[in-house]
């Protein structure tokens, strides 16, 4: 039995060993991840800790931002909206007045709004920093806070300013919208802070992050936007905005004073390139670019231009809006020869269309000039060939900019525009599958023959621009007018260096009046118009356009025009044609503009005020009743 | 092999004579200290002699020393029981064992006297199904109860002295009692059952045993051996399903991956929560284990019986019990096969082109198709011509006809589904030793499985070895020690496409296989098309590899009488090796553009592994006062895991065929992980009855979790449970004959529930080395992310579960069957991050908290009948149950549909209510296309004829006979209800068998009654329910081709937009306006029936008889050929398995043939 003891004992004392108060059995921490005691102490921590705000440059939120996938998903939509541009698949629901309840998102978003002021609370303690480096990363911070209030504000109008880090009890977190002047206006003063304390660490920040320059960028688009808000939404105290635009516009004309002009050698090569280049790190005028690398960050955006998924084309109303080279309107102009025929809708008109929609040209499928085509014996067929740049090679990648004829991503030839989508394939109407569109003006503004594409797997590597002094030259021009300013040399000074570039006569305030444009909207200034549609063609595809018609508060003139698609004979293509007398379709026409969509006006739709502001989302007041929806919702 | 059922032996035999000369037999015995039944096991071997006893009556333990020389077995017999008891008779062949007081040997001299009597004699042969003798079954002549005999060593029995309308009654312990009328027959031969239900069961509960009728909680325990059978199957998971009422088994079918849903009686919580899998008290992974070393498996299933486990415990406990062989048994060996063939059941199945070419053109599009300017029309004709004649065409690769205007048009119409898949084959061989001495008990064994799953290569395939060494040994008479140790490796290969594209629904079938001509690609290469079949053709495999060594260690001591001290230890490592490699390979689509994929080869190293170490110690202590009845339980147990993961992917490799970490040229992502927790807790058991017919139960467990915040890491879970046998009772006297059980169960108890991630009380902030958000000089940038809120409150969720069960046998244990009703409260639910919904101006999903509570109500039904007709046995076992969940609190005061809500079912499916189509006699007139006055609008949509029409449920202010989603919320649900529920309702298993004769046919079948899915995508969708620009990928399916089509598209024409069949099982096609994604709304009209029932297994099998096979050596030969997932009765889809719901690696049906030998 002393055996059986021993053991009993030996057993009795392993438990009273396991058993014993030994706390840190039961505590157990995470062994990979910071917390917020440790994640604040160094320079390259806020740097890092910074970082994830870039996304809002790829957050389709803001329509301007870029995707990393197909740019309709991104600032195509922008001009969509507006009705510049049209999906060929479905038509504007703002003109149509599908735009449905929204119970979650929306856009009242505040997840960087949380990250920023984290950061912000962080800074005072953070004791291995200088002043000097905590004013910069205070600076970076404020410019974030703002570019993303500057879309809640933009969407919403009044919205809760937070400046603080809220939890599940905090009384702001249930607190009402905060008025939007008093927003907008706090806004402006942490952003001129920011523009005077942000340091120059571009050799530890990297030469492409936020500095003076892109806040000075922003405060240019911030203000023109919030001055002509509060202008057209009769809000009052606007001058104090146009003033700062045209401050900050001309500091950045200063420093940037040249515009690029490419390296393919079309007209308007540099306006075309600067959404196709491989590097924009030297390009003249990018004040912050996103950069893409092979194999480490790549983009779809040309590659869906190569496809038929691609859908984005331009009605007939918006190719009309581009000016003829010697600077005058389709009306107007002694060099425009009609749209009856698609070579002639082209012929003399502003270059920048070209890199916008792609232009007509027939060359015959096989081996012959080159190794998949050659020309046609019909001199006409290669008038555009020969402006954009020969596609010698058709093939993937290839070489050159925005060259013709056109090929899809695996390089197969397409051996004529137009192309489309419901084209005749007898009649000479429909070639390919790929790169068609109904309306006859298919958009590449990403499209480039020297990326490759890739049908698995985004391979295209060209940089975007994301603040470019074009913008800064239109947000100076328009704020300049605003202010009663705009004399023929402030317009020399912005549109017509632009106007240059592009190869189409400069603008003479004095010789625009009434009869310059006899389609404009006759609520508008003849001046003010013409710089608003220099605007709209520069930046046409960058996701501007609706954010411009709100603040204008003319966005019915612009999504209630039926969109149609080019003159066509009816024999050519399985669509209906617009009836000009009844604005329906019908195909007893023989000839006449495709009709895309319905005239918003006879369906009985059309733009609703409501729409100037987003809907708060409904979520938002069940949770929280002291949020007020905007009128109309 | 049954370990977990003692035989309680009755004594209730009678010996044929006396013959005086037997007394002289004699043995050899090489020591003369042994025990009694090492003396019996002697007499036995060395004599003619059978030796009847009552392991009630005899100690076969106890030990004696003879003094005898005469080697005479009686002299022996003398000296064994003297000053016992026992005294001895011997018969024919036979040495009766049994206590003196009883005085047995008067009784069969009284007996041996009437069989003289004069009367009828019937004579006869006994035997058990597999035709073995049954020796000393008892045969009584039911109108002269004293009055019979028992079977002679070859079964034989032969009684005189009866009437002719006697009737005799043959019974033997284990085996179902008969009563035969003579009717006039002198020769009787009779087959007897075995029947389990009547023997003293044994369950395995938590740290311990219980006799069956002592049970008061709900526990149903499988014998692995029934269930498993001779199916062609290498998991328990697969055995168990069906098996056990309220244990639910889902998921896909891939073999070898932990791929399967385990679930006992429903959702735990919103949370999730999945039952504790333990082998043998301890954690393990189940899918690791080979299941012919499993001997039971209990289901633990309400809080009484769990709650000993702790807090993982909540949703029950699948309680797996290797199997131990019991002392003093024969070696045995065993050696089993199994070969399977195995096709896949469930296919994808398109429509023929024809249709698909028709709903293109009806949707709209131009003739002029797809990327190479292919004229619908010619095609359509040219495939209708090749299928009648393909010689007309001259075409090339794989059906492609090169036209006049040198358009490649796709004749070959195929299945690209069947394409994938061919024959796989199954093989598992195992091999066990097993056996027990008095002191040493010892099993080894091994088993090897191999599936080379349906798709077409051997690239799918699973294999796993397992090696099992247990060994038991009485060191001392208080001391034992056990030993087991088991290893199992795994290996899995899996072909990979790019993401799951083998099993893509967007290919034409129209899509050739094989190679692309050369002459047709635009880089002039012969390149293979990007089809299912050429992507497990040419991809690489996934490999996984999985080491699993457990060590288990089990002390038994015994200090003193009825206490018994255990000291358990176990180490479980599961070792996880993951590796793929992509390359990189050429192929073309039919856009005939030659592509090389991925762009950027990537070689991905995983590897993980858990280390499981564990502690249990516990002590037992039993006692009987008089008629009460006592056992008391207690101990401890401590548990940690620790689990490290290191995941490494590396791009652009130098080499292609040797692909490595080291060899990366590009970009490196390199991952760790860890995760670790711990857990301690103590507990305790208290059983008590009275009569062994009123029977209570407590347990307890006081438990501790590092998941949780100190201030509430600790908590203390009871359960209380009782039963009463009131078939028992003097009162129930009179249903005796036919009722043998009745017994009512009541339990009630709570468990805390700590099923979620570690570290969730602690703010964290993930750090990304390298985060493409931004390029600095091409290279991505370090970020930090910021912490979520976090609540230091959080505590367990506690599951409190209340059960009201009855278990009854009647008609002579013919009918047994069990019933449960339970309720079960989750609460204090911890909702996720972001489940409660919080403004969003805070920036951050709302932190986990206790915030929810939850009830689900159930009942189990398990009904078994079991019978023999003659020679033909047979039993139907059949269980269905059902269950609900409803959240009753949840702080969504709004009721935002979005989130869960107070009186919430779970799984509850919203949608809209279908209304036929609209026509045009809805609109104003065809050019506006204005709905008129009173008919319903929907928002967002300009509708058109031949769109889905919904039932206008609600308007409010924003809405006036409009369809839309209103407020979201349960007050203002906008026109939706609650249109189904996808939970699974009213699940059912069966098992049916028969024997005769030595053959056996065994059916299961499972299935499930009502369940409500929504599906969308291809398998449901004409275009895949997606926009036009999207059809020229899309195929049309078999079930899509009856959809609204006007009769004119003219509006000039008096049909215009009348529709041709206005009850279409689809909405209109689209080419343009997108009021395609209101038409596939969710809404009742495409809501799925997902019942079904599947025909899992059918066996047939024979044994030989042992009088055959017993000339060679063998004790046991059995062959069998089987079926597993023979057939499937359901309305979903075809391709849409609904155990899985997707299109997916394909459920597969094996038919399997193979052979159990025991040695």
């Amino acid at each position: 039995m002393k055996k059986k003891n021993h053991i009993t004992i030996l057993i009795v004392s392993i438990l009273f060993v396991f058993t014993a108060c030994n706390d840190s059995f039961l505590e157990k921490y995470p062994k990979t991840s910071l917390t917020e005691e440790t994640a604040f102490e160094t320079y390259d921590n806020f740097k890092s800790f910074v970082f994830p705000l870039y996304e809002m440059f790829i957050n389709n939120t803001i329509a301007t931002s870029l995707n990393n996938g197909f740019a309709q998903n991104g600032p195509y939509l922008g001009d969509v909206w507006a009705g510049h541009l049209a999906r060929r698949n479905n038509f504007n629901p703002y003109a149509f007045q599908t735009i449905t309840n929204s119970s979650s998102g929306n856009g009242w978003n505040f997840g960087y709004i949380r990250h920023i002021n984290m950061m912000l609370e962080n800074i005072d303690g953070a004791d291995n920093l200088t002043q000097e480096e905590k004013d910069h990363w205070k600076s970076v911070g404020y410019f974030f806070h703002s570019y993303w209030y500057m879309e809640l504000v933009n969407r919403f109008g009044d919205v809760p300013w937070i400046t603080e880090v809220l939890d599940e009890t905090s009384p702001k977190a249930y607190g009402p919208r905060d008025d939007r002047k008093m927003v907008t206006d706090s806004m402006l003063i942490r952003l001129k802070w920011a523009e005077d304390h942000i340091g120059n660490f571009e050799n530890r920040d990297g030469n492409n992050t936020i500095n003076q320059d892109v806040i000075q960028a922003a405060i240019s688009r911030f203000t023109l936007r919030e001055g002509t808000w509060r202008k057209y939404h009769n809000l009052g105290d606007h001058d104090k905005y146009f003033q700062e635009c045209v401050r900050v516009s001309e500091i950045l004309m200063g420093k940037y004073p040249q515009l690029y002009t490419g390296t393919d050698g079309q007209p308007a090569a540099g306006y075309g390139e600067m959404w196709i280049s491989k590097d924009l790190s030297d390009v003249p005028g990018v004040i912050l670019y996103k950069e893409y690398k092979d194999a480490i960050l790549t983009h779809n955006n040309g590659y869906v231009e190569h496809t038929s998924s691609h859908i984005i084309e331009m009605p007939q109303h918006t190719v009309d809006l581009y000016l003829c080279k010697d600077g005058l309107t389709i009306d107007n102009s002694s060099l425009y020869e009609g749209d009856k025929d698609m070579y002639s809708t082209f012929r003399n008109r502003d270059p920048r269309m070209y890199h916008t929609i792609m232009p007509p040209f027939r060359v015959k499928p096989g081996s012959g000039d080159y190794p998949t085509w050659s020309f046609t014996d019909n001199a006409t067929d290669r008038e555009y060939i020969d402006i954009m740049g020969l596609n010698e090679s058709c093939s993937n990648p290839g070489v050159g900019m925005k060259r013709l004829p056109a090929q899809n991503w695996g390089a197969d030839l397409l051996p004529y525009i137009p192309n489309l989508q419901n084209g005749i394939g007898n009649q000479g109407t429909k070639a390919k599958a790929f790169v068609a569109c109904r309306s006859g003006y298919y958009v590449w503004k990403h499209w480039s023959n020297w990326e490759t594409s890739f049908n698995n797997g985004a391979l295209n590597t060209s940089h975007k621009p994301i603040f470019k002094i074009e913008e800064v030259l239109l947000n100076y021009a328009e704020s300049k007018w605003e202010l009663g300013q705009f004399t023929q040399d402030a317009a020399n000074k912005s549109i017509n260096k632009l106007r240059e570039r592009a190869e189409v006569a400069p603008m003479t305030i004095a010789n625009i009046d009434n009869t310059f444009d006899p389609k404009r909207d006759p609520r508008v200034d003849p001046v003010l118009w013409e710089i608003r549609r220099e605007r709209t063609i520069e930046l046409m595809a960058e996701g501007f356009g609706f954010d411009d018609i709100r603040r204008w508060k003319t966005a019915d003139w612009f999504v209630n025009k039926q969109q149609l698609g080019m003159w066509i004979e009816q024999s050519k293509v399985n669509e209906s044609l617009w009836d000009e007398g009844t604005h329906l379709p019908t195909r007893n026409l023989t000839e006449g503009y495709i009709y895309l969509w319905g005239d918003p006006l006879v369906e009985g739709k059309g733009w609703l005020d409501k729409y100037y502001l987003y809907q708060v989302p409904t979520d938002e007041i069940v949770l929280n009743p002291e949020i007020e929806q905007n009128p109309g919702w | 092999m049954k370990i977990c059922i003692i035989f309680l032996f009755v004594l209730s035999f009678q010996t044929m004579a006396i013959n005086s000369n037997a007394q002289d037999a004699v043995i050899n015995l090489k020591t003369n200290s042994l025990t009694v039944g090492q003396l019996i096991n002697e007499i036995e071997k060395q004599t003619e002699y059978l030796v009847v006893y009552s392991s009630r009556e005899v100690n076969t333990n106890q030990n004696v020393k003879l003094q005898n020389s005469s080697n005479k077995v009686s002299d022996y017999l003398d000296e064994a029981f003297a000053g016992t008891e026992i005294r001895y008779e011997f018969g024919n062949n036979y040495i009766v064992l049994a206590k003196r007081v009883k005085d047995n040997a008067g009784s069969i001299a009284q007996m041996i006297q009437s069989s003289q009597q004069q009367g009828v004699t019937v004579t006869g042969k006994i035997t058990d199904t597999d035709g073995i003798p049954v020796i000393g079954a008892t045969i009584v002549d039911l109108s002269n109860p004293s009055h019979g005999t028992v079977t002679d060593y070859d079964g034989n029995y032969s009684i005189a002295g009866l009437s002719e309308n006697s009737v005799l009654q043959i019974s033997y312990v284990g085996m179902v009692s008969q009563e035969i009328p003579l009717n006039g027959r002198t020769t009787i031969n009779i087959v007897m059952e075995s029947d389990t239900e009547m023997l003293d069961e044994v369950v395995v509960v938590g740290f311990g045993t219980q006799r069956k009728e002592n049970l008061t909680g709900a526990v149903t325990a499988v014998n692995m051996e029934q269930v498993l059978g001779d199916r062609p199957i290498s998991s328990a998971q697969l055995a168990l399903q069906g098996a056990v009422p309220g244990l639910s088994i889902t998921g896909g079918s891939t073999p070898g991956q932990n791929n399967k849903t385990i679930n006992i009686r429903g959702q735990l919580s919103i949370n999730g929560g999945e039952p504790l899998i333990l082998i043998d008290n301890v954690p393990g992974n189940l899918n690791m284990l080979n299941p012919e070393d499993i001997e039971s498996v209990s289901v633990l299933k309400d809080a009484a019986s769990s709650a000993i486990y702790g807090a993982r415990a909540a949703n029950g406990v699948v309680l797996v019990t290797t199997k131990r062989p019991k002392s003093g048994t024969d070696f045995k060996l065993n050696y089993n096969n199994n070969f399977g063939f195995s096709t896949s059941i469930n296919r994808p199945e398109q429509a023929p082109l024809s249709d698909y070419f028709q709903a293109y053109l009806d949707a709209g599009f131009s003739n002029t198709f797809w990327a190479n300017s292919q004229d619908v029309q010619k095609w359509a004709q040219y495939v209708d011509e090749y299928k009648t004649n393909p010689s007309k065409f001259n075409t090339i690769g794989d059906g492609i006809f090169i036209d006049t205007d040198g358009i490649p048009y796709y004749l070959h119409e195929k299945d690209i589904f069947s394409n994938v898949l061919t024959t796989g084959f199954y093989n598992t061989h195992n091999l066990s030793a097993s056996g027990g001495t008095e002191k040493v008990r010892y099993r080894m064994s091994g088993g090897y499985s191999s599936e080379d799953g349906p798709l077409i290569t051997d690239k799918d395939y699973y294999r796993r070895l397992n090696v099992s060494s247990y060994i038991s040994a009485d060191m001392t008479d208080w001391f034992t020690q056990e030993l087991d140790i088991r290893y199992a490796q795994s290996k899995q290969s899996m072909p990979q496409g790019r993401g799951n594209d083998i099993y893509t629904l967007r290919l034409g079938n129209y899509y050739p296989e094989g190679l692309m001509p050369g002459s047709l690609t635009l880089s002039g290469e012969e390149v293979p098309l990007f089809t299912p079949k050429n992507l497990v053709l040419y991809g690489n495999t996934t490999n996984t590899i999985r080491h699993n060594p457990r060590i288990f260690s089990k002390s038994i001591i015994k200090p003193i009488k009825d206490l018994e001290l255990v000291l358990e230890y176990t180490f479980d490592r599961d070792d996880f090796n993951y590796s793929y490699y992509s390359d990189k390979w050429k192929h073309t689509t039919i856009q005939l553009a030659v592509s090389e994929s991925p762009a950027n080869d990537v070689y991905t190293r995983q590897r993980y592994y858990t280390d499981y170490n564990a502690i249990n110690s516990y002590a037992t202590y039993n006692k009987s006062f008089g008629n009460h009845n006592l056992k008391a339980m207690g101990g401890f147990s401590q548990e940690s895991s620790f689990y490290e993961m290191i995941n490494n992917q590396v791009k652009d490799q130098v080499s292609s065929t040797i692909p490595s970490l080291g060899n990366a040229t590009g970009e490196k992502i390199l991952n760790e992980n860890y995760s670790e927790y711990t857990i301690r807790g103590g507990f305790f058991r208290l059983n008590y009855n009275y009569l062994n017919k009123y029977l209570l139960e407590v347990n307890g467990r006081y438990d501790g979790s590092s998941k949780f915040p100190k201030s509430n890491r600790f908590g203390f879970f009871p359960s209380l449970s009782a039963g009463w046998q009131i078939a028992e009772e003097g009162f129930m006297e009179p249903t005796r004959n036919w009722l043998e059980q009745l017994k009512l169960r009541f339990s009630w108890g709570s468990i805390g529930n700590q099923a979620i991630s570690p570290y969730q009380y602690t703010p964290s902030m993930g750090i990304n080395s390298s985060n493409g958000v931004w390029l600095i000089n091409g290279n991505k940038v370090v970020t930090i992310q910021s912490p979520g809120l976090v609540s230091s409150a959080f505590t367990w969720e506690n599951v409190e579960t209340a059960d009201i069960g009855l278990d009854f046998s009647v008609l002579n244990n013919r009918l047994t069957g069990t019933f449960d009703w339970y309720q079960r409260d989750t609460k204090g639910m911890i909702t996720k991050a972001g489940a409660i919904e919080l403004p969003s101006v805070v920036g951050t999903e709302a932190p986990a908290q206790n915030g929810a509570d939850m009830r689900t109500n159930g009942w189990e039904l398990a009904l078994n009948w079991r019978d023999r007709v003659g020679d033909l046995g047979y039993n139907i076992g059949f269980n269905l149950y059902d269950h609900q969940s409803k959240i009753t609190k949840y702080s969504n005061e709004t009721g935002l549909l979005s989130d869960y809500y107070e009186g919430a079912y779970l799984n509850n499916i919203w949608g809209y209510v279908s209304d036929g189509y609209y026509s045009i006699d809805d609109f104003e007139d065809t050019n506006s296309w204005r709905l008129k006055e009173g008919i319903t609008s929907i928002q967002g949509y300009n509708v058109r004829p031949g769109d889905m029409k919904f039932k206008n449920l609600n308007d409010d202010d924003n809405s006036t006979n409009q369809i839309d989603a209103g407020n979201n919320t349960l007050d203002n649900p906008g026109d939706r209800k609650i249109i189904g529920n996808s939970t699974p309702r009213f699940q059912f298993g069966s098992n049916l068998g028969l024997d005769y004769k030595g053959f056996g046919l065994s059916v299961l079948l499972q299935g499930v009654a009502k369940r409500e899915v929504w599906i969308s995508g291809q398998s449901l969708f004409p275009f895949a329910g997606s926009g036009s620009s999207d059809a020229v990928f899309q195929p049309i399916y078999y079930n899509h081709t009856n959809y609204w089509k006007p009769i004119s598209e003219d509006p000039n024409d008096p049909n215009y937009m009348v529709p041709e069949n206005p009850n279409a099982d689809y909405y209109r096609l689209y080419g343009q306006v997108q009021n395609v994604a209101s038409n596939t709304r969710t809404s009742d009209k495409f809501l799925q029936d997902a019942s079904y029932l599947r025909v899992k297994n059918i066996t047939l099998s024979y044994l030989f008889p042992k009088a055959l096979t017993h000339g060679i050596g063998v004790s046991d030969l059995k062959l069998f050929l089987g079926v597993e997932n023979l057939a499937t009765y359901t309305k979903l889809p075809k391709g849409i398995d609904p155990e899985r719901l997707n299109w997916n690696y394909p459920f597969y049906r094996t038919v399997s043939f193979g052979a159990n030998i025991t040695f």
